[in-house]
């Protein structure tokens, strides 16, 4: 992020009514409530979003009108339907004098004042929280040049910077306690431009503008890449050409010994950039490798080089042969069963990017500079990583596709695949969603597309009041086998549409357990929850999208008996009655009960 | 021959109040602009600044009412 814009003031107010005329897909629609004149934020924040490959919509409340726009029931924040609220309070409009009077008030009374801010902040969050399921983001704290500390505040343990970052501590382990609420980072973002010349004295006594002309462009990419993050599904897999992007160097002319990868220029470079890849996979990025290589000398270097950082356990797919990028970049997405589309493609040869945008561009492509040494911050500022928070599934992801590949071994080592699955010994545990599980299974409703049968994307809030109300169920499924723990990988939802008949809302499963009968075991357990409430029918409805034909079979397939839909021409209705007997939990699944009834 | 003032003092107010070039003139103003409001005159004054490298005062920016009255704060200014 730098503080040069890319743009003039004017190319951004032209080219936002050019995207805002042109767009036809539904924006992400947020509502800004600020104390500052944000309104002037609009057309910036239209083009770092369109930069980002999204749109955001955004709807400015009345300047300085927090409470009264939350706590009117009338207000346009409700009407609206936010897909998220940004709370934008500034300490240097709500309490200007605060920086001055400091030295005199002591950090008691500092910290009161303070205290009250946040407080104000949170008491929003809360407030708001009790009215809509759309995400919030609260703007922490920072200096502007205006307001910059003394000197010696930072040798002051009571300094005012000091007791400025307590506060940002405080409002993020509050904000943590308010659900889907995160913390917009005003002051990273004032500090990444350059707090200095962050504020424009002149607009902000005239106008009450939050920064200079250029930082309004800064400002709004922070706040794009936040949104981009909470709204939007990161990507799932990091594909790597290795030579002068892996190490320096062509592993084919120089060897492994000639390879450059090592501790001092130009090997550090390499080093220092698989080192953050590494970091990257330990956060859930899954990496692959698409190379013009020979396999067996490509493996020998993972294997055998010393100062290797990524070695082969780390890939959960490796292509080296002749081929091009995207007939690999094919193959890899095949293999580890995710779109095109949750990949991102890292290469130094430009003529291998292209190509890769011409022939797959929904593949996205990182622009690696010449310059090997930026490599670590082209990598580091790509806002696809982007995610509010990391989950223990993220955390072993990599693991679990390395057990997947033993796995396959297994599954297509000659046996029948009844004895092969019987042989991976699968264990499952089923429940009913609460505040343990309903993190993972919100991520796995917002990034779930092929085997899912109806692709409805709940926002977090939404599934937490249908488990929670009578009248629906939210169940998910474990499953751990011989190769190791697999995770919540099955996500339910069940509503009663009548009094004895239940809809299955949503069924969806991680493809990483596909072909296994645990759709089967899953949509027993479904059975049996809407059996408990009462109902002796079940009806599911397949909504086809352009992802999940892998499922347009899966009702009749377990069952199920096709009825005329009603409304939509596209949607599949299916309905079974639930007697003794249907859907049956598999017998090679064993099934571990939860010994509570909800997983707190 | 480098784009005279006038041209290009239209050209901006063109794209911040997203009018067609053609029916910005010398004499359009924020009596006939309805979006031509005290915010699109902060909008202006930073285009305005950025695009001819100079510095407004508020005072200044209170002029920013027509392409007539622009281009005269920029004549002066860039005299």
């Amino acid at each position: 992020m730098t503080a040069t814009a890319k743009r003039t003031s004017a190319e951004y107010h032209q080219r936002a009514r050019e995207l805002e005329a042109a767009s036809a897909e539904r924006p992400v629609k947020i509502a800004v409530l600020a104390s500052f004149t944000a309104e002037l934020l609009k057309p910036y924040i239209v083009v770092e979003s369109a930069d980002l490959g999204f749109r955001i919509a955004p709807w400015f409340a009345p300047f300085g009108q927090l409470e009264q726009v939350i706590m009117d029931p009338a207000s346009p924040l409700w009407k609206g339907e936010y897909d998220l609220i940004w709370i934008a309070l500034r300490l240097e409009d709500l309490d200007p004098h605060l920086h001055h009077e400091h030295p005199a008030l002591g950090p008691e009374r500092t910290t009161a004042r303070l205290d009250a801010l946040r407080s104000r902040v949170i008491a929003a969050a809360k407030a708001a929280r009790a009215n809509t399921r759309a995400t919030l983001l609260l703007s922490n704290f920072a200096f502007s040049s205006l307001y910059a500390p003394g000197v010696f505040d930072a040798s002051d343990p009571n300094g005012f910077g000091h007791l400025l970052a307590a506060t940002n501590w405080q409002l993020a382990k509050d904000a943590a306690a308010v659900s889907d609420t995160h913390v917009f980072d005003y002051q990273g973002v004032v500090n990444a431009s350059g707090a200095s010349g962050w504020a424009d004295p002149k607009l902000w006594y005239m106008a009450r503008a939050v920064c200079s002309a250029p930082n309004h462009a800064a400002l709004a990419q922070g706040l794009a890449r936040a949104v981009s993050a909470l709204v939007r599904p990161a990507v799932k897999c990091i594909v790597l050409d290795l030579d002068n992007t892996l190490w320096g160097g062509v592993l084919g002319d120089d060897g492994i010994e000639g390879i450059k990868l090592g501790d001092d220029y130009p090997g550090n470079v390499f080093k220092e950039f698989q080192g953050a890849l590494l970091g990257l996979h330990q956060r859930g990025f899954l990496l692959a490798i698409a190379t013009k290589n020979d396999e067996a000398t490509v493996l020998e270097a993972l294997r055998s080089h010393p100062e290797m950082v990524l070695r082969e356990k780390h890939f959960a797919s490796i292509f080296a042969n002749w081929d091009s990028k995207p007939a690999n970049l094919r193959r890899i997405a095949e293999a580890l069963n995710i779109g095109p589309d949750a990949m991102l493609f890292i290469d130094d040869n430009p003529v291998e990017r292209a190509q890769m945008r011409a022939e797959l561009p929904m593949v996205h492509v990182l622009e690696l500079p010449t310059d090997t040494t930026s490599y670590v911050a082209a990598l580091l500022d790509c806002s696809l990583f982007d995610r509010p928070r990391l989950l223990l599934e993220d955390r072993h992801r990599g693991e679990i596709y390395e057990q997947s590949r033993e796995r396959l071994k297994h599954l297509e080592s000659g046996a029948s695949l009844e004895q092969a699955l019987r042989d991976l010994r699968m264990m499952a545990q089923v429940g009913e969603a609460g505040p343990q599980t309903l993190d993972r299974i919100h991520q796995l409703i917002q990034k779930t597309n092929q085997f899912n049968v109806t692709t409805r994307r709940h926002r977090l809030e939404e599934v937490r009041d249908l488990s929670k109300a009578p009248d629906a169920k939210v169940a998910w499924l474990r499953l751990q086998d011989r190769y190791g723990a697999q995770g919540l990988v099955c996500v339910g939802i069940l509503r009663k549409l009548e009094p004895h008949c239940w809809e299955v809302d949503t069924f969806l499963m991680s493809c990483r357990v596909g072909g296994r009968r645990v759709e089967a075991a899953f949509m027993g357990y479904l059975a049996e929850l809407a059996r408990g409430a009462g109902a002796t029918r079940l009806r599911g409805v397949f909504r086809p999208t352009s992802k999940n034909e892998p499922v347009r079979r899966l009702y009749p397939e377990l069952g199920f008996r096709s009825v005329p839909a009603s409304s939509k021409d596209s949607e599949l209705v299916f309905e079974i009655e639930l007697e003794d007997g249907v859907l049956p939990w598999p017998d090679l699944i064993a099934r571990e009960e939860n010994p509570k009834r909800h997983d707190a | 021959m480098p784009e005279p003032l006038e041209l290009r003092v239209r050209r901006v107010v063109s794209s911040v109040l997203g009018l067609p070039i053609e029916q910005v003139t010398l004499k359009t103003s924020n009596d006939d602009v309805e979006n031509w409001d005290s915010l699109s005159i902060v909008n202006l004054m930073m285009a305005i600044e950025e695009e001819f490298q100079v510095g407004l005062s508020p005072e200044e920016a209170g002029d920013l009412l027509s392409v007539e009255l622009i281009t005269q704060v920029l004549q002066e200014k860039l005299a």
